[in-house]
């Protein structure tokens, strides 16, 4: 084909992606038991973040999240005892983007673990998200860790879903993320470190609706002071509404699109839209950011999540000149926010119709990142992280600013170049 | 030599282009200056230059 015909048609197929970006409608539909609903999930498997790994090569933090989960569903009982199950091959290890679905840091889901169900009510594509909480994502497997996802599955998730069926059964489609989105962004969130506003906004949605399905007066009492006590608790809806949205744009040919990136905390691992299911990966980087008292890079776990689904849509570090507030978590001043904000349009295909910066007279963020100009540029996409100890059982140690491994990008472009016989 | 005594006797305008470490330092010096987010563009294999020429 020549070269200007192979051009053409990479911009017509990059212009129909990030349509399709722009115009998902995600909506949170229900709240499950993952073995009920995630693609290729069985009863001894564990879903994770990132790229695939193996249990050998995988960091402190997500094996720490794994035992927890192991520990949870009462395969195990010990550290010693799920070791014992993932090295004789007895659990199934899988990454949570090949099932349709995200997790935050190690993102760990196992077979009863609630997911959140969101449906692209544009496209139809549904997509899951794993549950935030503050403990097993950051790899702690104590007691007080393993009630946290026991609050979800036994207080939470039943809770969530009754009021849902409610809101589905009077006729509504669900709760509109993308709506919750666009105006937390307005309030200070980024949507990926800060979702203060977003969390709040979805209290005020569902609480109608809970409260009217006959929730018990202790129950919901439990779930009020969870919204106020977990600003975080939103992300699991942002990440969800996400991948809803980018999934609504894979497999286009020629698309040169990125429609993933995910950190499993060894590995930083991309996907693209002409290219399949085809993982990109390069090494997971260093997170440069604040640390709480007592810890230091000395401390750190490399990258690690799905969450980076959100800077892929466009929101996140993407949007940090929204959120002043979260440089107080991961460092920089107000202009660096700015800046990223301004840079990221250097290697994105479109501005976003939705999603917008007040600061920057109201135009979208930058959305559709593009593996040539990300290549051709060497400006690689920015993203806010939380940072979690290296070592399992320990938890969240602070929150910075990281960056993609180029060798990733390159690795796409090769494989594009080869598939479209370039 | 002439032309540049002049130079620093008026006042300086700047356009910073590149590093913001010089731009910072002139701003803290009250000296009128502009900067330009620019880099240069980075040097890449062979190969992937010749990927990107037919791509981009």
């Amino acid at each position: 084909m020549a070269p200007e015909d192979i051009k053409a048609k990479i911009e017509s197929a990059n212009a129909t992606a990030v349509q399709r970006v722009l115009a998902s409608k995600p909506h949170l539909v229900d709240v499950k038991p993952a073995i009920e609903v995630l693609p290729g999930m069985n009863k001894r498997s564990i879903f994770h973040a990132g790229p695939p790994i193996k249990w050998g090569s995988m960091c402190g933090p997500m094996k720490g999240a794994v035992v927890a989960n192991i520990i949870f569903e009462g395969w195990a009982s010990s550290w010693d005892g799920a070791v014992k199950l993932v090295e004789e091959g007895e659990v199934e290890l899988s990454p949570n983007h090949d099932h349709e679905a995200v997790g935050p840091m190690a993102g760990v889901i196992s077979p009863s673990l609630p997911v959140v169900v969101v449906k692209n009510e544009k496209f139809g594509n549904v997509n899951y998200g794993r549950v935030v909480e503050q403990k097993v994502q950051f790899g702690a497997f104590d007691e007080e860790a393993i009630q946290s996802l026991q609050f979800w599955k036994k207080v939470l998730a039943p809770a969530l879903a009754k009021a849902l069926g409610r809101l589905r059964s009077s006729g509504s489609i669900g709760i509109d993320l993308k709506s919750i989105m666009a105006r937390a962004l307005y309030m200070g969130d980024e949507l990926h470190n800060r979702p203060s506003a977003g969390t709040a906004l979805f209290a005020l949605s569902i609480l109608p609706s809970l409260i009217e399905s006959g929730e018990d007066k202790e129950r919901l009492s439990q779930i009020v002071k969870y919204f106020s006590g977990n600003e975080i608790f939103f992300l699991c809806l942002a990440m969800a509404a996400c991948k809803a949205t980018m999934n609504a744009a894979k497999d286009v040919e020629y698309s040169t699109l990125v429609t993933v990136m995910a950190r499993n905390g060894v590995d930083f691992g991309i996907k693209v839209s002409g290219l399949g299911n085809q993982w990109f990966t390069g090494p997971a980087g260093m997170v440069k950011g604040l640390y709480f008292p007592g810890y230091g890079t000395q401390d750190a776990n490399p990258d690690m999540g799905d969450s980076a689904i959100t800077e892929t849509t466009g929101v996140g570090a993407f949007a940090l000149a929204n959120s002043p507030a979260i440089l107080s978590l991961v460092g920089g001043t107000a202009q660096d926010a700015f800046n990223y904000t301004k840079q990221m349009r250097e290697i994105t295909t479109t501005l976003n119709d939705t999603f917008l910066v007040p600061i920057l007279d109201f135009e979208g963020t930058a959305t559709g990142i593009d593996i040539r100009k990300v290549v051709k540029t060497g400006i690689l996409p920015v993203i806010d992280t939380a940072i979690a100890h290296k070592d399992p059982g320990i938890g969240m140690i602070g929150a910075g600013i990281v960056n993609p491994p180029m060798e990733a990008f390159k690795s796409a472009l090769r494989a594009f170049a080869s598939k479209y016989k370039v | 030599m002439a032309e540049g005594k002049k130079l620093f006797n008026v006042e300086l305008k700047v356009i910073n282009v590149g590093l913001d470490i010089f731009y910072d330092a002139l701003q803290m010096q009250n000296v009128k200056a502009v900067d330009i987010n620019w880099r240069p563009t980075p040097k890449l294999e062979k190969e992937i230059e010749d990927i990107l020429d037919k791509l981009l």
